[in-house]
């Protein structure tokens, strides 16, 4: 347990080490007679921002879910080489970190108690937290900035607020690989960006492993070094954002009809172009 | 019990782990027992039982009561002046019962609490779930087929009733999911109706057949509370002790679960295994309490909710408190068994049902409003 105990007194903003490449070789889930991912392989580098895009039910909740050990799933998920497909709950955890799109938030559960739930996987069956434990969780709610909502309970903040406590969880995990489903759902423009900012920053002060399942093309297309776009089930399309963004293939995947327009900053922006005539008399 | 002893960070982190000065609430776990509540329930374990010992049919004044009780302390010599008549009322009669209804109470609170975590459903009872009537069938079958029930500490009647109430909780748990997929209140609720029915419907029947025992059977199902001398304490201690011993270790993950079983299991925890220790431990104890006190109901959705109430929501309150909540609120439901049609006892079964419906009610109430 030399190793646990390692984890457990390293600094919450201590860097992780470089080895932190995700690999998923033929990840499959399927409920009942659906198939919800098919045969997906995918590695995400060190420190790397991989977004997951795809109309609705194109199997990105389903493999985020598959590699944190929240769905059972066919195939190997690896993180820095180390094997965790069939691994124990509490060895995948201190490698994967979950963002859930809806997470569950028990009523009255305070801000620190929801976060201290995140050290859960450096904890023995039966232990209770520890004084590092603690600290652990008080270092993340100072870098989030959630120090003064401690006492809260979780379900009584904002949507924004709310975002950045799971989020803080997750971060309590202190785990390489950081996996988010939607982060941004639910949350005005300039939440948005708030959140995706912070995990860019997040993920440059602690060379975390980025997959996240986004909705936002435009925004995926801002923060993510690379997209990776899935249509029922299987990889469609995989690369820089120039590549994958074409009006084509958004045509083909999501039934929409846009504009792929560059921004001022070089980055790509999507415009949904109307495919009615704006005027109705 | 060093498990309800309060962990070193329960008021607040040792070793100076927090740096900065922090408002009392921040910094630490909010969802810790607090010592305040467990000084309380302690108090209430000693004023229930003592209640419970000084009043009743005989009376015995209370001042040499409580030296009675003294005396019998190492190295404390207190003569209470009670006759030997009084005193084997005391020993014999009162403080057995006092004890057992501890243990019933704390162990039916316990284990509903700890169904509670399990299932995510506020509204689990050992009751209601259909594993009290699981274990009613299976005490009874163990009753009409003549196995030996013995005083040792493998008795028999525990655990055919242990067998009865985990085929309870698994076809009611199995009979919920299958009708709704997910978790529903509702549906585990209905499903334990069910199961409860029927296996009361079974229990009949045998008893029916078995015309002989009937009356064995119907003395076990009631009012042993009011039958019970130190053979029924030495025979559920062991249960009441192990199943307490897991469900209060349990209680971190309890917490855990609470955030579902997939986010649970992306936390790093083994989900399944947890749901399996805590309804066989809690399952245990219930047919052993129901094995020496018939079937009492609501305990397990009173004093847990009631504890949650005043105590917050963690189960690393909820489960120890409601381990010496459950146990005087027992006593006491059993004085009030006792007292009200004096001479005449009322089965301990209807008060807490008389209490516990309208709790329900106000439970579901709660549950719909929110």
């Amino acid at each position: 347990m030399s190793g646990a105990t390692a984890d457990r007194t390293r600094h919450a903003t201590h860097p992780v080490d470089g080895h932190a490449d995700l690999a998923m070789t033929g990840v499959r889930v399927t409920y009942g007679d659906h198939t919800a991912v098919d045969d997906v392989t995918l590695r995400v580098p060190t420190g790397g921002w991989t977004a997951l895009i795809g109309p609705n039910g194109a199997g990105k909740t389903s493999l985020l879910h598959a590699v944190s050990g929240a769905v059972r799933a066919r195939g190997t998920v690896a993180v820095g080489g180390a094997d965790l497909a069939g691994a124990h709950p509490r060895r995948r955890a201190r490698h994967v970190a979950l963002v859930p799109q809806r997470p569950v938030i028990p009523e009255a559960m305070t801000v620190f108690d929801y976060v201290l739930l995140g050290r859960t996987a450096h904890l023995t069956y039966l232990a209770v937290e520890t004084a590092a434990d603690l600290h652990v969780v008080t270092d993340v709610l100072d870098r989030l900035d959630l120090t003064a909502f401690t006492g809260r309970p979780v379900q009584a903040l904002s949507g924004g607020e709310q975002q950045r406590v799971v989020l803080a969880r997750a971060l309590a995990q202190e785990t390489p690989v950081l996996l988010l489903d939607e982060p941004t759902s639910g949350l005005d423009i300039g939440h948005r960006q708030h959140v995706l900012d912070l995990v860019d920053r997040l993920r440059r002060e602690c060379e975390l492993t980025v997959l996240a399942a986004m909705h936002d093309l435009t925004l995926a297309a801002q923060y993510a070094d690379r997209l990776v776009l899935l249509d029922g089930g299987r990889v469609a399309a995989d690369g820089d954002p120039a590549d994958v963004l074409t009006r084509q293939r958004i045509a083909d995947h999501f039934d929409a009809e846009v504009h792929v327009v560059t921004a001022p900053d070089g980055g790509l922006a999507l415009i949904p172009a109307r495919t009615t005539p704006a005027d109705r008399g | 019990m060093s498990l309800t002893a309060p962990h070193p960070t329960a008021t607040g982190p040792g070793g100076g782990a927090v740096a900065h000065d922090a408002p009392p609430s921040a910094g630490r776990p909010a969802g810790r027992l607090r010592r305040g509540w467990l000084a309380a329930g302690v108090v209430a374990v000693v004023a229930a039982a003592v209640a419970g010992i000084a009043l009743g049919p005989v009376d015995l004044p209370l001042p040499a009561v409580v030296r009675a009780l003294l005396d019998r302390l190492p190295l404390v010599d207190l003569p209470s002046g009670l006759s030997d008549r009084d005193l084997a009322i005391l020993w014999q009669l009162r403080v057995p019962r006092v004890v057992l209804g501890l243990l019933v109470g704390a162990m039916l609170a316990t284990a509903g609490a700890g169904y509670q975590g399990v299932f995510r459903n506020p509204l689990a009872d050992p009751y209601l779930l259909g594993i009290a009537a699981g274990a009613g069938v299976g005490a009874t079958l163990a009753i009409v087929s003549g196995v030996p029930s013995g005083r040792w500490w493998i008795d028999p009647l525990p655990l055919a009733a242990f067998g009865g109430a985990l085929a309870g909780v698994v076809a009611t748990y199995a009979l919920s999911r299958s009708v709704s997929g997910e978790r529903s209140t509702v549906s585990l609720i209905l499903a334990g109706v069910a199961v409860a029915a029927f296996f009361t419907a079974v229990q009949t029947f045998v008893q029916m057949r078995n015309i002989e025992s009937i009356r064995s059977v119907y003395a076990w199902l009631f009012g042993r509370l009011a039958t019970t001398g130190w053979n029924e304490v030495v025979l559920i201690l062991p249960y009441v002790v192990v199943s307490s011993v897991v469900l209060l270790t349990h209680r971190r993950l309890l917490d855990v679960i609470g955030v579902g079983d997939r986010e649970a299991t992306a936390l790093g925890v083994p989900v399944t295994r947890v749901r399996v220790v805590i309804v066989v431990a809690a399952s245990l104890g219930t047919a052993a309490a129901v094995a020496v006190s018939g079937l009492i109901g609501f305990v397990g959705i009173i004093v847990p909710h009631t504890v949650r109430l005043l105590a917050g929501w963690s189960y690393r309150s909820v489960l120890p408190l409601s381990l010496l909540f459950g146990g005087a609120f027992m006593v006491l439901t059993d004085l009030i068994a006792r007292l009200a049609l004096a001479p005449a006892e009322l089965p301990i079964g209807v008060v807490t049902a008389f209490l516990g419906a309208p709790f329900f009610v106000l439970v579901l109430r709660h549950r719909s409003a929110s």
